[in-house]
């Protein structure tokens, strides 16, 4: 009994995987039931959840913005080198 | 519709795009730059066979994508998986999970706490979205793969353990570290920090 107690309440990593698993496919019952009420306990797992979805959204955000502005600038001299060796063998 | 080249323009162009791509993928700056140079030289040696039926940037994209896969073929990483994740097991829970009271429950001190206030400004800012960024390339190679697959090229869960010949246990227990380190990355540059 205490060890399922313990297990219910203090197992944060196991509650992370499983919320993070939920969003793909269905959990097993037992699984259902232990993230529900170890999230009705623990803020900071539901912290967590949120954080998660919030770099979710972000990735998503940028996925989306890759294309028509990319996260990065590349350096103005390997620009310059490209150009140069493309201009080499279009002669 | 028909679509041309101008190789003259493709610098210009895609450049950024192309870096900003391979770079993502590779964490890895001298790789991504040769890459993409060699997908620019080999696009412009092969540029009869292209048929018109696809954008140019597209058709550059499929061309360094391909170059990417076979990079990572040849670099023959062959330390198994779940070596990897069994070896570094321990130092991931006492650095995360490992409350002095409460073994298991999440080190206190990087608890996380936020408001919904904090994630609504947060979230599309051009300042978390680079750091976001910064924070994926200190990420452990093995994750690294695995983590863009998912949430850079949106590839999904099944066909990622598909690929890397993963078990979704291992994939999972991935993922979620890599989610952990991420936050515990950001709240260093003051992102949901306590």
């Amino acid at each position: 009994m205490k060890q399922t107690l313990h297990y219910l309440f203090h197992n944060c990593e196991e509650a992370g995987r499983l919320s993070l698993m939920r969003e793909a496919r269905q959990l097993s019952l037992r699984q259902q039931i232990f993230l529900h009420i170890h999230l009705l306990f623990c803020r900071c797992c539901r912290n967590f959840g949120i954080i998660s979805a919030a770099i979710d959204r972000n990735f998503a955000h940028q996925r989306r913005q890759m294309s028509e502005q990319p996260p990065l600038v590349a350096s103005e001299e390997w620009k310059n080198k490209l150009r140069d060796e493309l201009n080499q063998i279009a002669e | 519709m028909n679509f041309v080249l101008d190789p003259t323009q493709w610098i210009d162009r895609y450049a950024d795009y192309l870096f900003s791509y391979a770079y993502l993928r590779l964490n890895h700056r001298e790789t991504a730059e040769d890459i993409v140079q060699d997908t620019f030289l080999s696009a412009y040696k092969a540029r009869a066979q292209f048929k018109g039926n696809s954008h140019e940037k597209t058709w550059l994209t499929a061309i360094l994508k391909h170059k990417i896969a076979d990079y990572y073929r040849q670099k023959n990483d062959h330390e198994p998986i779940d070596r990897y994740l069994e070896q570094t097991q321990d130092s991931f829970r006492r650095r995360f999970f490992d409350d002095p009271k409460h073994q298991g429950r999440w080190t206190t001190r990087i608890a996380p706490t936020l408001t919904e206030y904090q994630v609504e400004t947060h979230i599309n800012s051009i300042e978390f979205s680079q750091t976001l960024l910064q924070c994926l390339g200190k990420m452990p190679p093995k994750l690294h793969q695995i983590f863009t697959a998912k949430y850079i090229d949106d590839t999904d869960s099944e066909q990622i353990c598909k690929d890397f010949a993963l078990s979704s246990s291992n994939y999972w227990v991935i993922i979620h570290r890599a989610k952990v380190l991420l936050r515990a990355c950001l709240a260093q540059y003051g992102f949901f920090a306590p």
